[in-house]
C-alpha cells in the first residue's frame, strides 16, 4: 500500500487556478496529514480537488489506484470530504441527518445503516447529540454532526476541511483523537485542513504548508515549522520554542510590514 | 472497533430512541389521512342542494334507486368537486415541498415561482382571443392553454436553473420577477377584453372546482401517482440536502441535477393542478410549512405530509366554500388562505408554547 500520491494537481477557476502543478509525495497508510496556510492560499480548492468536486488536472492515486478513473459511485464511497461550512441548522433530527449521508447514494438495508450510524455517533462520542433537532444544536455541535455525515461511511480516505474551526479546546481534541481512531483501525488516510499551528503540531504525523496554490513545505512537523516558513506562508515574525516536554511549539511576535 | 460494551448497548438504544420519532410522525400520517377521509366525506355532504346526509349515503350505495336530478349532483357535482379538492391540493402540496428542498427556500411554491400565473396567462389569452380550434373542444382548449403556458413557465425556471450553477436563490427571485410580468400581462388583457370576457378572467383567476369533471380527475390523479413513486425515488437525497448543500455534494450527490430534474417535475405536476382548476395560491406554500411543523424534514414523512396537508386545506377549503353564503358556492381561490391561515396559525403557535 502506497497511500496517497498527487502529481501535477492544477485546480480552482478557468482563468485563475487556484492550485498550479502540486505534487505531494506518498502520505502513507493510516497517517494525518495537517494542512497549513493562510486564508484563500487553495487548501479548500486542494482538498476539494482531491475529492473530485470541481474541475481539476493532475493525478490523484490512493494505494495506486487513480482515482480518476474510478466510476462516481466506487469514488465517493473511497472518499469522504467535510466541506468548510456547518450543517445549516435544519428542523432535520442530528440521525436523520447522518442517517441521509449514509443512504443517500447507496443501497443499504435499514438494519446495516443503522447500525453504521449508531457507530459514527460513538465514535465520534456526541450520542447525547443524535436524538436532537439541528437547529437546536449549537455550531460546534453541528460541526460534530457534519463529521458524523462523513465518518458514517467508513472512507479509506478522509479530507476535512477545518473540522475543528468551531470547537472549543477540549472537543478539538477529541475530534482529532476520534479522528485517529479511525485511522488506527481501518488504515485510511486522513488530510486536515486546519489554522492552530500548536494543534497541528502536537497531533498530525506530517504537515504541509501551502501558499498561494503550491507546495512550501512538506515533512514531518518538526522539519517543517520554521520561522522561515511561517514568515513566507503567513507573513508574520515567529518563534519556535520548546516546551517542559520537548514539543515544539509557535509563538507569534508580529505581523511583518 | 473501538468501543466499550456500554457505548455498544448506548449505541443499541440510540435506533431505538430514534424509532419513537417514527412512531409518532406514522401516527400524526394516519391522523392527517383520516383527516382528510372525514373532510372527504363531509365535503360531499354539503352543498346548496338540500340532500340530507342519509339520502347521500342511500344514493352512493345504490344510485340506480335516486332521481335522476339529485344522482346528478351527487356523481357530477359533489363527488368530482370533493375528489378534485383532494387531488389538486395533494398535488400542488407536493410540489411545493419539493420546490422548498431544492431550492432551499422557504418561500418557494408554485405560486411564488410564476407556475399559477402563467396558468392565467393562458386561460385568459384564449378568453380574450376567443380561440377555438375544430379539433379541440372549447371546454377542453381553456386547461390545455392553461397547462401549455404553466409548463412554459415551468421550463423557463427550469432553463434558468440550469444556466445558475449554485444559485438557487437567484431562481426564486426570477420566480417572483415572473409573476409581476405575467401578472401584468394579463392585466393587459383584462384592459383589452370586453365586460364579459373580464368577468370570465376575473373568474378564471379566482380559481374553481366548478370545471371539475371525471376526465380532468382523471388526468390530475394519474398525474400525481405517477410523480409520488419518483418522488419517493429521492427522499434520501432530499433528506441529505436539508443537511446543507455543500455536505449532500460531498456525499456524491450531483445536487444541480437534483434540482433540475425535480424542479422539472414539480412544475409539470403544479402546471397540470393549476391548468384545470386556476389559480389555487396558497396551499403549495403552506401545506409544506405545515407538514414541517408537523413531521419534521425527513423527508420520508415531510413529501406525503405536505401532499396530505396541501389535500386536507384544499377540502376544508371546499368544504367553506359552499357554506360561508348559503346557496351559493364562493370560488375556491379566495377560501384556501381564509381556512388555511388560521389552521397554520395555530400550529405555529403551538409549536412556540411546546418549545
Amino acid at each position: 500500500m502506497t497511500g496517497l500520491v498527487i502529481s501535477n494537481l492544477s485546480a480552482g477557476y478557468k482563468r485563475r487556478p487556484v492550485i498550479a502543478d502540486l505534487s505531494l509525495s506518498s502520505v502513507p497508510p493510516g497517517s494525518l496529514l495537517g494542512l497549513l496556510g493562510p486564508n484563500a492560499s487553495g487548501k479548500s480548492t486542494l482538498l476539494r480537488a482531491i475529492a473530485g468536486l470541481g474541475d481539476s488536472s493532475g493525478h490523484v492515486a490512493l494505494n495506486d489506484l487513480e482515482l480518476k478513473t474510478l466510476d462516481h459511485k466506487k469514488r465517493v464511497e473511497m472518499i469522504g470530504y467535510l466541506p468548510q461550512s456547518l450543517p445549516p441548522a435544519s428542523p432535520l433530527v442530528a440521525y436523520e441527518a447522518v442517517m441521509a449521508a449514509c443512504r443517500a447514494v447507496r443501497a443499504l438495508d435499514t438494519r446495516t445503516a443503522e447500525k453504521a450510524v449508531e457507530a459514527a455517533f460513538v465514535d465520534l462520542g456526541i450520542n447525547h447529540l443524535a436524538l436532537e433537532r439541528m437547529n437546536r444544536l449549537s455550531g460546534g455541535q453541528r460541526q460534530m454532526v457534519g463529521l458524523a455525515q462523513v465518518v458514517v461511511r467508513k472512507p479509506g480516505l478522509l479530507l476535512l476541511d477545518e473540522p475543528t474551526s468551531a470547537l472549543d479546546l477540549k472537543w478539538q481534541l477529541r475530534v482529532i483523537n476520534a479522528v485517529r481512531g479511525i485511522l488506527r483501525e481501518t488504515s485510511a488516510i486522513a488530510i486536515i485542513a486546519i489554522h492552530d499551528i500548536n494543534l497541528a503540531i502536537r497531533t498530525c504525523d506530517q504537515l504541509a504548508v501551502i501558499s498561494e496554490g503550491s507546495l512550501l513545505a512538506l515533512g514531518p512537523t518538526e522539519t517543517v515549522i520554521s520561522p522561515q516558513v511561517i514568515s513566507h506562508a503567513y507573513g508574520v515574525k515567529a518563534r519556535v520554542e520548546h516546551c517542559s516536554e520537548g514539543i515544539p511549539f509557535v509563538l507569534v511576535d508580529y505581523a511583518e510590514p | 472497533m473501538i468501543h466499550s460494551p456500554q457505548m455498544a448497548a448506548a449505541g443499541r438504544s440510540l435506533s431505538q430512541g430514534y424509532a419513537r420519532f417514527v412512531r409518532y410522525r406514522f401516527l400524526i400520517l394516519i391522523l392527517m389521512l383520516v383527516l382528510m377521509g372525514v373532510a372527504f366525506v363531509f365535503d360531499v355532504f354539503t352543498g346548496p342542494a338540500d340532500l340530507s346526509p342519509g339520502a347521500v349515503i342511500a344514493g352512493l350505495l345504490d344510485p340506480a334507486g335516486l332521481p335522476s336530478p339529485v344522482r346528478y349532483i351527487l356523481f357530477n357535482v359533489r363527488l368530482p368537486y370533493a375528489a378534485m379538492a383532494v387531488l389538486v391540493g395533494a398535488s400542488l402540496g407536493l410540489a411545493g415541498a419539493e420546490m422548498q428542498t431544492v431550492l432551499n427556500n422557504p418561500l418557494a411554491s408554485p405560486f411564488t415561482l410564476g407556475v399559477s400565473a402563467a396558468a392565467t396567462l393562458g386561460a385568459a389569452l384564449v378568453l380574450v382571443t376567443g380561440l377555438s380550434l375544430t379539433w379541440l373542444p372549447q371546454e377542453a382548449l381553456l386547461p390545455a392553454s392553461a397547462f401549455l403556458f404553466a409548463a412554459m413557465a415551468a421550463l423557463l425556471i427550469h432553463l434558468l436553473a440550469k444556466t445558475q450553477a449554485n444559485g438557487a436563490d437567484s431562481v426564486v427571485l426570477f420566480g417572483i420577477a415572473l409573476v409581476f410580468a405575467i401578472n401584468s400581462l394579463v392585466a393587459l388583457l383584462q384592459f383589452m377584453a370586453d365586460a364579459d370576457t373580464l368577468q370570465q378572467i376575473v373568474f378564471w383567476g379566482m380559481g374553481s372546482l366548478g370545471r371539475s369533471t371525471w376526465p380532468k380527475i382523471a388526468i390530475v390523479g394519474t398525474i400525481l401517482f405517477v410523480a409520488i413513486p419518483l418522488s419517493f425515488r429521492n427522499v434520501w437525497k432530499l433528506t441529505a440536502l436539508r443537511a446543507g448543500e455543500a455536505q449532500a455534494e460531498s456525499l456524491g450527490i450531483d445536487t444541480k441535477r437534483l434540482r433540475l430534474t425535480v424542479m422539472l417535475r414539480a412544475s409539470l405536476l403544479a402546471a397540470v393542478a393549476v391548468g384545470f382548476v386556476g389559480t389555487i395560491g396558497f396551499v403549495g406554500l403552506v401545506g409544506p410549512h405545515i407538514a414541517r411543523l408537523l413531521l419534521g424534514e425527513d423527508h420520508r414523512f415531510f413529501l406525503p405530509g405536505s401532499a396530505l396537508a396541501g389535500a386536507l386545506i384544499l377540502s376544508l377549503a371546499s368544504i367553506a366554500s359552499k357554506m360561508i353564503i348559503p346557496g351559493m358556492i364562493i370560488p375556491l381561490g379566495i377560501v384556501t388562505s381564509i381556512v388555511g391561515v388560521p389552521l397554520f396559525l395555530s400550529l405555529l403557535i403551538a409549536k412556540e408554547h411546546r418549545a
